[in-house]
């Protein structure tokens, strides 16, 4: 033992007693700093990196000081205290507040659009009673809706606005008890386990714990894997000892009750979801981590009973596009269409834009390299094997799969919690000297900063504001019976409430022979805007920059159509805010300016 | 040892006596004088809770962590397949679905406490 180990034992030792009383003040320091700046944060200051642009000095200190608490924590407080899981429960709190909890509480409403087609889904089986896939082909997989209308609406209308602000954060914090059961069934020690649920929460920026059907399945899809993994063990022996892998096959009831029950209800709710569970359970099966063996089998028939027979109208005419043998309408797929729609494809922007681009990626990459590195040098351990194993699964058969959009994305996710576990058991190898804890909280500060902007950097586009909302709710309240809209693009809050008893006609779906910037698109636009002969037309810049950001389409090529249908189909402006702008070419429809009242946009 | 094998038989029975005590609050908040949101929270939060138990009675016990996470998940999962099933045969209502939930975990409930009482 060289000098300078013996000096930091004794520091550490000496520390060590103190160390609740340092993390406890941190995090205090945060949590002040951050109610502070909450005051001092400005809403308009939003820009090209999202909330992370509108963060003051005081926001940043207020997250330096709960990542220095949380490190603190994780390396110093005695484990065998009653400190240790207070402080770090309470770092995990606050790392979620300030990174998921900021946004909900300044926004004036409540963010994203497809939060909104949710809630509409949800309020039309409340309504109706059924769930017709004529009126949205994305009711094939109703079940998290039919949850949603039976939850929200057995003693009234449902009001579900509100519940889509704050789903991010109360998803953020319950998503930690399945995630930390996984970790126990892997990770013995609390600081590793610990420094994992940290790293879980700084590594999802992928959003997709908006009010979603995913994000529902997700959360059964980690209890299932964490009741088998602690209700079902294995004896681990893998399939390459095939005879005594199936010899050691243990089907406990209560456990298959259970966890069909829930596989079931995953299957009903969500296309890609189940497919991520798939991999999961078979990559168990065949470690020997479980001892269940008929469980995958089950799922992938379920997977496929559904498809084959509720989701036939989702697929009918679809089947290339499935199986990813073709292209169809910007969705991609095969391999290479895949990994261009979600990579590629997405770092060809300027400015702010491809910084937050490139963050996604960067810190993506960051885990991934860091947790193969963890792999590789816990190699001759088994745990870390399968949780190698694991993390990989999911962008396997990611692959197999023609569905693009966010596959890439989704999958990061379902590794996430793996990801997280290596990174922190090769982390905290490292000895807890000063110098390190340092070092590592300002890497975790760095962390949590590139999920900032990593994560809330489409605000530009998934921001709405309580204008836009009164103004919509003001439409669909006075609009003319089977009203046919006309809308610039799928990014405002449209269709939650009403759904099927008007036509909604998004330009970003308009054919374009030649893509949306092609040479002919405008006179498309024209063309298809003056055949679907709309009775209303909706105009957001949200909407119109969503279109040239996710669907190629070219700058202010919105000025163009405005003024088409102002001069060419002779469109009246009803409402016309720098927020929104709502056109009627309807003589009878007449709203008064009061329909819209509810605060400017 | 004598204690630990006596919780565990009388664990479904202290489940369904607070699945019990929740299928009662939830009856009682559709009378109390509060608004139709809150009213609905109450009736989420009670249904999925319930639901959960039943799931949650079936496995011997467990850390909160997983404990916790069963209720929830369970919950959810038991009330999306009833709503699935009574949309799927044309009967759906949102009080039909609820009230079906609620049977359906109350009488899992109860065969666990019958199967546990007869072994």
């Amino acid at each position: 033992m060289t000098v300078t180990d013996i000096v930091d034992v004794t520091v550490h030792e000496v520390d060590e007693d103190r160390s609740p009383v340092i993390a406890s003040v941190l995090l205090g320091a945060g949590l002040i700093s951050w109610l502070i700046s909450l005051t001092t944060i400005k809403i308009a200051n939003v820009d090209g990196l999202g909330f992370a642009g509108a963060f003051t000095p005081l926001s940043w200190a207020a997250l330096g000081l709960i990542c220095a608490g949380a490190v603190v924590t994780v390396y110093r407080v005695p484990t065998d205290g009653r400190w240790f899981w207070r402080l770090a429960v309470a770092s995990l709190l606050l790392l979620i507040a300030v990174v998921h909890a900021t946004p909900m509480i300044l926004e004036s409403a409540p963010r994203f659009f497809e939060a909104y087609n949710h809630v509409g889904f949800i309020e039309y089986i409340w309504r109706t009673g059924h769930h017709s896939v004529q009126v949205q082909n994305r009711l094939t997989w109703f079940g998290a809706f039919g949850l949603g209308a039976t939850l929200s609406g057995t003693a009234g209308p449902p009001a579900l606005l509100g519940v889509i602000r704050i789903t991010p954060w109360l998803f953020a914090m319950v998503i930690l008890l399945p995630v930390h059961s996984i970790l126990r069934a892997f990770i013995t020690p609390a600081r590793e386990r610990a420094a994992a649920l940290l790293l879980f929460v700084v590594g999802n920026w992928i959003a997709q714990d908006y009010f979603s059907p995913q994000a529902l399945d997700y959360f059964i899809t980690m209890t299932i894997i964490a009741v088998v993994l602690h209700a079902a063990q294995g004896n681990g022996v893998s399939i390459l000892r095939v005879a005594e892998w199936w010899k050691a096959r243990r089907t406990p009831a209560p456990v298959v009750f259970l966890v069909t029950l829930m596989m079931v209800a995953v299957v009903l709710s969500h296309q890609l979801s189940p497919l991520m569970l798939l991999a999961l359970v078979l990559m168990l099966a065949l470690t020997g981590t479980t001892s269940l063996r008929a469980f995958p089998v089950a799922t992938g028939a379920a997977v496929l009973t559904w498809l084959s027979v509720g989701g036939l109208y989702f697929w009918q005419g679809n089947i290339g596009r499935l199986l990813g043998v073709r292209k169809q309408g910007g969705q991609s797929s095969g391999v290479s269409g895949i990994v261009a729609q979600n990579l590629t494809n997405r770092l060809q922007h300027a400015g702010l834009a491809q910084m937050v681009a490139y963050s996604r990626v960067g810190l993506s990459l960051v885990f991934i390299v860091l947790a193969g590195l963890s792999v590789w040098r816990g190699r001759d351990q088994r745990s870390v094997r399968v949780l190698g194993l694991l993390a990989l699964i999911p962008f396997v058969f990611l692959l197999t799969t023609g569905y693009g959009g966010e596959a890439l994305l989704r999958a990061f996710f379902f590794a996430l919690p793996f990801t997280s576990a290596l990174i922190a058991l090769m982390v905290l190898r490292f000895r807890p000297r000063i110098a390190m804890i340092v070092l590592l909280s300002l890497s975790l500060f760095g962390l949590s900063m590139l999920t900032e902007v990593a994560r809330y950097g489409n605000e530009e586009f998934e921001q709405i504001s309580a204008g836009q909302l009164a103004v919509m709710e003001g439409v669909y309240r006075t609009m003319p019976p089977q009203a046919r809209i006309l809308l610039f693009g799928s990014a405002m809050p449209v269709n939650f409430t009403g759904l099927g008893t008007d036509t909604s006609r998004f330009m970003s779906y308009f054919t374009y022979p030649a893509g949306p910037a092609g040479w002919d698109a405008i006179r498309e636009m024209y063309e298809q805007s003056a055949q679907f002969r709309p009775q209303i037309a909706i105009w957001t810049p949200e909407a119109a920059m969503h279109n040239v950001h996710s669907h190629g389409f070219k700058d202010g090529w919105d000025k163009l159509v405005l003024t088409f249908l102002e001069k060419d189909l002779h469109g009246r402006m009803v409402v016309d805010r720098p927020g929104i702008k709502v056109m009627s070419f309807d003589p009878k429809w007449n709203p008064p300016p009061s329909a819209f009242s509810g605060g400017g946009s | 040892m004598k204690h630990v094998v006596r919780g565990r038989d009388q664990r479904p029975r202290q489940l369904l006596r607070s699945a019990g005590l929740l299928a009662t609050i939830g009856l009682i908040s559709h009378a109390l004088p509060i608004s139709v949101a809150l009213r609905n929270l109450v009736a989420a939060i009670v249904l999925v809770w319930l639901s959960g138990l039943a799931g949650l009675a079936w496995l011997p016990r467990q850390r909160f962590d997983l404990a916790i996470s069963i209720v929830i998940a369970g919950g959810l999962a038991l009330n999306v397949l009833v709503s699935t099933t009574l949309l799927i045969v044309d009967w759906y209502t949102p009080d039909r679905a609820a009230v079906s939930a609620g049977l359906l975990a109350l009488g899992i409930l109860a065969g666990r406490v019958q199967w546990k009482g007869d072994q």
